[in-house]
C-alpha cells in the first residue's frame, strides 16, 4: 500500500534544543498509526514538526511523495493534512459556528453549507451548541468543535494531539469512536498521539514508542500492548 | 445649583472624542498587546491633515473630516508596516513595543513642530493654537452647533460601521480570531498581518476623526497628542483594557466626570482652578486599578 508519510532521520526541536533526534519511520494509507511513549518524550514536538509548527533542524518528510519539510504550515494544510492540537484548539470568544466557518475560511459559501452539513452528520452533537461561545462549553464539546474544525477542511490525513487529554471516560469513548470511524468510514488516514495507550494501542493498527526523542519500538499495535518489557516499563501497563 | 445646557453639551462633544480615542486605544491594545503612547498624535495627524486641506481648498470646514480619518489612519498604518509589525516578527515583548511607541510620540511630535513652521511661513497662516469656527444647523426650527451634531453623528456611524464589520463580515470573525489566537489563526491559513494592519488602520482613522473636533473647542498645537493621553489611557482602562464596548462607555465616563466634575469644583464654595482638571481622569485611573483592575467591562463578561 501506499505510504503517506515518509519519514528520514528527522530532527526537531524549538530554537537551539533538539527534541527529536532523527525518527525514521513511515504511514500508511487509511492507517490508525498510534505514538505512545511518557511524559517528555517528544510525542507533541513530533507532531508539530509533522505540521511544520516546530523546527525542523534536519532530515525529510515525505507527505504522499511531496516534500513538505519546509512549507508552512497553512500550505500543508492545503495538501490535505490536517493538525488536532492538544491545547488552544478553538477560539474562546467566538461562536462555534464561527469557528467553523473560519477554518473553511476560504471555501464559497454553498461549498461551505454542504460540507457543514456532513460534518454535523459526523459529529451530530454540536447541532445542539452551534451558537453558543466556545468559552462556555465543556472540554470534550471543545474537542468535538476542534475537530468539526478540521473536518470542514476534508483533509484526507489528520494528527491528533492526545484528543482525550482531561476528558471524562465516557467523553474519551465518543472522541476515540468518531477517530476510528474517520479510518474505517471514511477512508482517512489517522495519526494519533495518546496518555490513554492502553485505549488507543487497542484500535491502533501500527505503533510507535517515542522515549526521550528515539524510537524504542516500531511495529503492529497489539504487540507493544502485551509487549513484557516496554508495556510496563514505559506505558505502565500490565503490572 | 443648575448646569447650564452648554456645559452639558459640551461634555458630550468632549465624551464623544474620548470614546473615538480610547476605542482605538484599545483596538490597537487588542491586536498588539502595546500601551501606544504615539495613540493621542495620530488624532493630532488627522487635525493638520483637514486643516491643510482646509487652506488649499477653501471648502466648508466639515467636509474635510474624511481627510483627518485617512491621515490618521495612513499614519498609524504606516507607524505599524514599518516598526510594529518587523518589531512582532522578531519577538519583542510588551515593554519593547512600549518604548517603541514613545520614541513615535517624541518623533511625530517633532516632525508635527516641523510641519507647522512649513505651513506658516508658505500659507501665513495660523500654524499652532489654530481654532476651527463652528456652524448652526437649523433642524426642524431647533438650532444645533455644528459641533454637537457632526461628532455625535460621527460616533454613531463609525460604531455601527465597526459593530457591522466585526459581527457580521467573515473578514470582521477573521479579525476577532486573530486576536484572540494568532497561531491558530495563521495555522487555518489567516493572514494576520493583514487583519492587524486594518486594525490600525482603522484606530488610526477614529483617532484622526477624534482629532478633527479638538480645534473646535480648544487651540490646537502639535503638543496636543501627549497632553490628551491620560484621559485616553483613564477611558480605556476604565473599561477594561480588552473590551471596546467597555472603552466607548468608559470614555463617556472619564468625558462626562471630567468635564462636570471641572465645572461643579470651580463653583463656589470650592472655587478650585480649572487647572486641576487632569485630577479627575487620573483620579478615575487610579480608582479603577485599585477597585476594579478588571474594568467595567468584567462587570457584564463574567457571567458568560
Amino acid at each position: 500500500m501506499a505510504n503517506v508519510f515518509e519519514i528520514d532521520e528527522l530532527k526537531v526541536g524549538y530554537g537551539k534544543l533538539e527534541i527529536i533526534h532523527g525518527v525514521t519511520f513511515s504511514v500508511e494509507k487509511n492507517e490508525l498509526f498510534v505514538i505512545v511513549g511518557p511524559n517528555g518524550s517528544g510525542k507533541s514536538t513530533l507532531l508539530k514538526g509533522l505540521f511544520g509548527l516546530a523546527s525542523i533542524k534536519g532530515g525529510k518528510i515525505l507527505f504522499n511523495g511531496e516534500d513538505i519539510t519546509k512549507l508552512p504550515p497553512h500550505e500543508r494544510s492545503k495538501l490535505g493534512l490536517a493538525y488536532h492540537p492538544q491545547l488552544n484548539n478553538t477560539f474562546e470568544n467566538l461562536t462555534v459556528r464561527e469557528n467553523i466557518l473560519l477554518a473553511g475560511y476560504f471555501l464559497d459559501r454553498d461549498e461551505l453549507e454542504r460540507r457543514l452539513e456532513n460534518v454535523l452528520e459526523f459529529l451530530p452533537e454540536i447541532r445542539g451548541f452551534m451558537e453558543r461561545k466556545v468559552k462556555t462549553l465543556s472540554g470534550g464539546e471543545r474537542q468535538m468543535v476542534a475537530f468539526a474544525m478540521n473536518m470542514i477542511k476534508e483533509p484526507n490525513t489528520v494528527m491528533f494531539d492526545e484528543p482525550t487529554a482531561a476528558l471524562s471516560p465516557k467523553m474519551a469513548d465518543l472522541i476515540f469512536d468518531r477517530i476510528r470511524r474517520l479510518k474505517t468510514e471514511y477512508g482517512l488516514t489517522v495519526v494519533l498521539v495518546e496518555q490513554n495507550a492502553k485505549k488507543a494501542l487497542e484500535m491502533g493498527d501500527r505503533a510507535m514508542l517515542l522515549v526521550t526523542g528515539s524510537i524504542k519500538y516500531l511495529g503492529p499495535a497489539q504487540e507493544l500492548l502485551t509487549h513484557e518489557d516496554l508495556a510496563s516499563m514505559y506505558l505502565g501497563l500490565r503490572d | 445649583m443648575m448646569l447650564d445646557t452648554n456645559i452639558l453639551l459640551d461634555a458630550l462633544v468632549y465624551s464623544n472624542m474620548l470614546a473615538l480615542l480610547s476605542l482605538s486605544l484599545t483596538l490597537t491594545i487588542m491586536t498588539l498587546k502595546v500601551a501606544n503612547f504615539a495613540h493621542g498624535d495620530l488624532a493630532i495627524i488627522g487635525v493638520y491633515g483637514a486643516y491643510t486641506f482646509l487652506i488649499l481648498a477653501h471648502v466648508a470646514t466639515y467636509l474635510t473630516l474624511p481627510i483627518a480619518f485617512l491621515f490618521g489612519g495612513l499614519y498609524a498604518l504606516l507607524n505599524y508596516v514599518l516598526v510594529y509589525s518587523p518589531m512582532r516578527r522578531r519577538g519583542a515583548n510588551f515593554v519593547m513595543l512600549m518604548i517603541a511607541s514613545m520614541a513615535i510620540d517624541i518623533a511625530t511630535r517633532s516632525m508635527l513642530q516641523m510641519y507647522a513652521d512649513v505651513l506658516k511661513l508658505n500659507f501665513k497662516v495660523y500654524s499652532r493654537a489654530f481654532i476651527f469656527n463652528d456652524v448652526v444647523f437649523n433642524i426642524a426650527g431647533t438650532r444645533v452647533r455644528g459641533l454637537v451634531l457632526i461628532s455625535t453623528l460621527s460616533v454613531v456611524s463609525l460604531l455601527a460601521i465597526l459593530y457591522v464589520l466585526l459581527m457580521k463580515t467573515k473578514f470582521g470573525v477573521a479579525m476577532r480570531a486573530a486576536i484572540e489566537n494568532p497561531a491558530l489563526a495563521e495555522v487555518l491559513g489567516i493572514n494576520v498581518e493583514k487583519v492587524y494592519a486594518t486594525s490600525w488602520f482603522l484606530a488610526g482613522g477614529f483617532a484622526g476623526v477624534a482629532g478633527f473636533f479638538l480645534p473646535f473647542r480648544i487651540p490646537t498645537s502639535p503638543d496636543l497628542g501627549f497632553i490628551i493621553l491620560l484621559p485616553i489611557f483613564a477611558a480605556s482602562i476604565l473599561g477594561g483594557i480588552n473590551s471596546l464596548s467597555g472603552a466607548v462607555i468608559g470614555g463617556y465616563i472619564v468625558g462626562v466626570s471630567e468635564i462636570l466634575g471641572t465645572y461643579l469644583l470651580s463653583q463656589p464654595p470650592i472655587n478650585l482652578s480649572t487647572a486641576y482638571r487632569p485630577a479627575i481622569p487620573f483620579a478615575i485611573l487610579i480608582l479603577t486599578l485599585l477597585l476594579l483592575p478588571q474594568g467595567i467591562a468584567s462587570l457584564w463578561s463574567r457571567g458568560e
